[in-house]
């Protein structure tokens, strides 16, 4: 692996990540009684509205960094509540990769959804996919190889159709990683038969599977004598994709194994509920230790008449044009801005509900699993959603890493937005943020992902994404090339 | 999307995604190759084989090549890695589980128990030859029965759906095999095709999917080597060519993808879905009526003003709905299409360095380099000392890029884009913009073969119509879609060169291109030993 080389003898940390504490599991690794460390990535669209998604301070002024709360009105995060000591927001991390073109900035949503997991630009070659692979991909394939499914890739309501409006996650080749969007087809594509289902009928399909396998890599193995030596590459790699899901089909057990059922009709929220309930069974289990979940896509305007509507006023609903449309229009009416709070706060509760499940016992070690989970949850628009830019993006960090994650903290990492003229936007399509405010804002989305490689277990990974954003000379002039970008210097 | 560009420079390389790939042994055979179906490809192979109504079981896309020059087809990036290989298994469950009911009827028997043998062999035989568009080896039976002996319980229609399963993961099947028949292998590394892998080549390039009867049986009686023959098979089936020759021309068109496709709703009130639809709608009847059908000439596409338009769009164009001749003074052809010029566009301007930069790219076949960033900044900084901002796009654009090092390029593709600043943002003609008249005089430049001053949209469509050097692009493009690999300038290749004698002699008809190529000896050559440039 050549990669993996080139991560080998990277320096001590270069960077500051001042949300990690690496020395709290120093030798962690090696320690009897750990549990190893889960990566979930949660993604949902449309940014949100600064006002209601930031939190207050519990006396109603500006919040401090660790003096803060979610409970107000129109609060986006308020389902939160509970959980604020165990996470972190952060106010003004940009998806800087799109700031840096050689023309400025690019806004827009699929730039951002793409930005969240990847830390890089548009890939130069085609299509308008991200310029590296996504951190779900590279730790899936940096971490030792122990859990029979490599990684999970949830998404609830994310086939639209409109795949480049829709995809999270990238391998290493830039091509786009798929959703599993049914909930059955994830459980009996990686469940069944690992957590001892009594279902024969599954039991079957697995047996069946097993076979058609066999078969294909004869057939593969038989063909690749054919070839001439400049088409072998492409049998090669196909033979290692079955290996790899034939490897999946190795069974392990767990003690209370959840079942789905094919004929249960799942709307958006039992569906959504039903995919967090598979990726804690998977943590639970170690049935894979590298997930990502993805409700909605970038552009979508659906009603989610699901959503009971606000406490605080009940003429707020979300049961027409919301989603993408109220994203549009927040700058334009107060109920806009109230709907966008109220679409953002459906989020925040499956975040919740998340939590409230993860924090059982873990049957891997100590703790329980949030502890040993880091979730990095963003979103594709930025703070104020109306003008579609990649700054100031939602993101919070949650679950204790491991006991790596500094939780309990809301960091504000850049000021205020400076000049930021409206009315060019609207007449020219253009937008002019001034260069003061954008060269002062050196926090983006790379650090953190940077974070999640070390607290994964990688520590010598100095740096995610596109080097052209580090602050750190040595990455200076590092030629960024996709595919083949080197993740740290020499 | 919408694109703000902080930088307001030259947002010159926007269109990342349309570049072009070193062009490969222009002149030689193919290499010998194994070609991954396409997820079109695929998807007609299931049909062809289990019947069209089977695709309802299953509908995931599956992931295609990397996009040159727009084109997701080419054999070289079209792989099974992990991502496929799960999803062509899971779609091969989903299939053979579906075609359960329909076993009996599938393989034109349902057995007694004495018969089960032979009857599921027959089947298994029958099925199979067709899912590998070739007679079975013996191997490959016996793979296929023992198959179907796991698979048999409870019943009969259980194991030939394993079978079904199967072959459905077979590499043989996944891939079009053009190794070529080592028997015919000479010194010089090159190989000729089987008669089946011809048939194969024949019907993919013209249909998309496997060869039908009549192919097949040609095959069988190895009647393809025949040049003649090969050349009356793609006669014969360019009628059913036109879903690729759409998805061909919307490549080229760069209007294949039609995400990001926001307009602002305050400045386009009308612009929907609704309004997309019919635009999609015009542009593929188009192609129908003057590629698929009509005299098939590439000056017809880029000039005919006889096109079919729903409401919505008859709006736009300030016509009746319906079979429409348009007035030949406001638009001609493709170029002037609302959709071609909506997706060209930016979310609530016209856009003229992208429409330039779509000509000067898509149908002159030229590379465009990225914008240095010192440009940009003075870019940039020309636009913000005028004040007023200038009412037009053209003159904005113009501020924007009359630094020194702009000039290069956009003194090439922005006055091809001019020419259409009377189409707005959804393709509306205006006359206005802002108060200001509008100025769409444009020109091609000095390189092109029709280079020269041009006055709209229609006249610029009128030039490239007769350029020589469009009509060379468009051929090399339109191999490329054919043949899965660019195989470079059409001029400096026999081979293409040979397809284009004809084409000249068949009086532009396209048709005669296609013929060309299926004729031309190396249609069905193969070269074993690696060159330099593979891969």
């Amino acid at each position: 692996m050549r990669r993996r080389s080139l991560l080998a003898g990277c320096g001590a940390a270069a960077l500051s990540l001042p949300f990690v504490d690496m020395l709290a599991r120093r030798g962690a690794h090696a320690a009897e009684g750990r549990a190893p460390v889960r990566f979930l990535g949660l993604f949902n669209p449309h940014g949100s509205w600064a006002e209601y998604w930031r939190p207050r301070a519990p006396s109603g002024g500006p919040a401090g960094r660790v003096d803060f709360t979610f409970d107000f009105p129109w609060s986006a995060l308020a389902p939160l509540q509970p959980w604020r000591d165990r996470l972190i927001v952060f106010d003004g991390i940009d998806y800087k990769a799109h700031m840096v073109t050689p023309h400025g900035a690019e806004v827009g949503h699929e730039a951002g959804m793409k930005s969240l997991l990847t830390a890089a630009g548009w890939r130069a070659d085609g299509g308008r996919f991200a310029n590296s692979m996504s951190v779900d991909r590279f730790l899936e394939l940096h971490l030792p190889q122990t859990t029979p499914v490599p990684s999970l890739r949830l998404g609830v309501g994310t086939t639209g159709g409109r795949t480049e409006m829709s995809t999270l996650c990238f391998d290493e080749h830039l091509s786009r990683l798929e959703n599993q969007e049914h909930p059955y087809e994830v459980y009996r594509d990686h469940f069944v038969g690992r957590l001892g289902t009594p279902d024969p009928a599954l039991r079957r399909t697995l047996s069946r599977r097993e076979s058609i396998l066999d078969a294909a890599t004869a057939d593969l193995q038989r063909l690749q004598k054919t070839l001439p030596a400049s088409e072998s590459h492409k049998l090669a790699a196909h033979l290692d994709a079955l290996r790899t899901i034939e490897r999946g089909l190795s069974k392990v057990s767990c003690d209370h194994p959840m079942v789905v059922d094919e004929a249960w009709s799942l709307p958006v929220p039992e569906a959504s509920r039903l995919q967090i309930d598979l990726v804690v069974q998977a943590f639970a289990c170690d049935l894979t230790r590298i997930s990502t979940l993805q409700w909605m896509y970038s552009g979508m305007s659906m009603p989610m008449s699901w959503v009971s509507p606000a406490a605080e006023d009940p003429s707020v609903t979300l049961d027409l044009d919301i989603h993408h449309g109220v994203a549009h229009r927040v700058d334009e009416t107060a109920l806009a801005r109230k709907q966008t709070a109220l679409v953002q706060r459906w989020y925040a509760s499956e975040v919740a509900y998340l939590l409230e499940s993860l924090d059982v016992p873990d049957p891997m070690g100590e703790g329980t699993i949030l502890d040993n989970t880091v979730i990095l949850w963003g979103n594709s628009l930025g703070e104020h959603a109306a003008h579609h830019t990649l700054m100031r993006i939602p993101i919070l960090m949650l679950g204790g890493g491991g006991g790596m994650l500094k939780t309990g903290q809301y960091l504000q990492l850049q000021p205020p937005f400076g000049r930021y003229v409206t009315e060019v936007t609207k007449d020219m399509g253009y937008a002019v943020i001034d260069e003061a405010t954008r060269r002062a804002n050196h926090f983006s989305n790379n650090q953190l992902l940077t974070g999640v490689c070390r607290m994964m277990g990688l520590p010598e990974v100095d740096y995610f994404g596109d080097p052209r954003l580090s602050d750190d000379p040595r990455f200076r002039g590092v030629q960024w090339q996709g595919s083949d970008a080197d993740w740290c210097a020499s | 999307m919408i694109v703000v560009w902080l930088g307001i420079g030259c947002p010159l390389d926007l269109d990342e995604e349309r570049t072009t790939e070193p062009v490969v042994l222009p002149a030689d055979p193919l290499p010998a190759r194994v070609w991954r179906l396409t997820a079109d490809e695929y998807r007609a192979s299931v049909a062809d084989l289990l019947g069209p109504e089977i695709l309802a079981a299953d509908r995931r896309t599956i992931a295609d090549g990397q996009s040159v020059n727009g084109f997701t087809n080419g054999a070289a990036s079209l792989q099974v890695r992990f991502e496929e290989a799960t999803d062509f298994l899971h779609a091969a469950e989903a299939y053979s589980t579906a075609v359960l009911p329909r076993v009996p009827e599938l393989c034109g028997c349902d057995p007694e128990p004495s018969a089960e043998e032979a009857c599921a062999r027959d089947c298994l035989d029958a099925l199979g030859a067709r899912a590998y568009r070739r007679p079975l080896t013996e191997v490959e039976r016996e793979r296929l029965w023992q198959s179907y002996l796991a698979g048999r319980e409870p019943a009969f229609r259980d194991g030939i759906a394993m079978g079904i399963a199967t072959m459905l993961v077979s590499p043989t099947f996944l891939y079009r095999s053009e190794l070529g028949d080592p028997a015919s292998e000479g010194p010089d590394g090159m190989r000729i095709l089987t008669p089946h892998e011809t048939a194969a080549a024949i019907s993919f390039m013209m249909t998309g999917a496997p060869p039908d009867e009549a192919l097949r049986a040609d095959a069988d009686a190895d009647a393809l080597s025949d040049p003649d023959q090969r050349a009356a098979h793609v006669s014969r089936l360019y009628p059913r060519a036109g879903d690729r020759l759409v998805d061909f021309v919307r490549r080229w068109l760069a209007v294949e993808d039609l995400t990001n496709l926001d307009k602002h709703a305050g400045t386009y009130p009308d612009y929907g879905q609704a309004l997309l639809d019919e635009m999609v709608a015009e542009t593929e009847a188009f192609i129908r009526a003057h590629l698929v059908r009509g005299d098939r000439r590439l000056d017809t596409l880029l000039t005919s003003p006889d096109t079919t338009v729903g409401e919505r769009l008859a709006e736009v164009y300030g016509t009746a709905p319906g079979a429409v001749a348009l007035d030949p003074e406001e638009r001609a052809g493709l170029l002037t299409q609302a959709l071609l010029l909506t997706r060209h566009s930016t979310y609530d301007s016209s856009a003229p360095v992208y429409r330039g930069a779509f000509v000067w790219r898509q149908l002159l076949c030229q590379d465009l380099p990225s914008p240095p960033p010192e440009a940009v900044e003075a870019g940039r900084s020309a636009l913000e000392a005028r004040d007023p901002v200038p009412p037009t796009t053209r003159e904005r654009t113009e501020v924007m890029t009359r630094g020194e090092g702009c000039v290069s390029c956009h003194s090439v593709i922005d006055p091809i884009g001019f020419a259409f600043e009377h189409y707005d943002a959804i393709g509306a003609l205006r006359a206005t913009e802002g108060g200001a008249p509008i100025d769409a005089s444009g020109a091609l430049p000095a390189s092109v073969d029709v280079g020269g001053p041009v006055r709209d949209g229609p006249d610029l469509a009128a030039a490239l119509a007769e350029s020589e050097d469009v009509q060379r692009c468009f051929l090399r493009r339109l191999t490329q879609h054919a043949l899965g690999a660019d195989l470079g300038p059409v001029d400096e290749s026999g081979w293409l060169h040979g397809a284009s004698e004809s084409l000249r002699e068949a009086d532009r008809d396209l048709r005669a291109y296609l013929v060309g190529l299926a004729r031309d000896p190396r249609f069905v050559q193969r070269r074993v030993v690696p060159v330099q440039g593979d891969l």
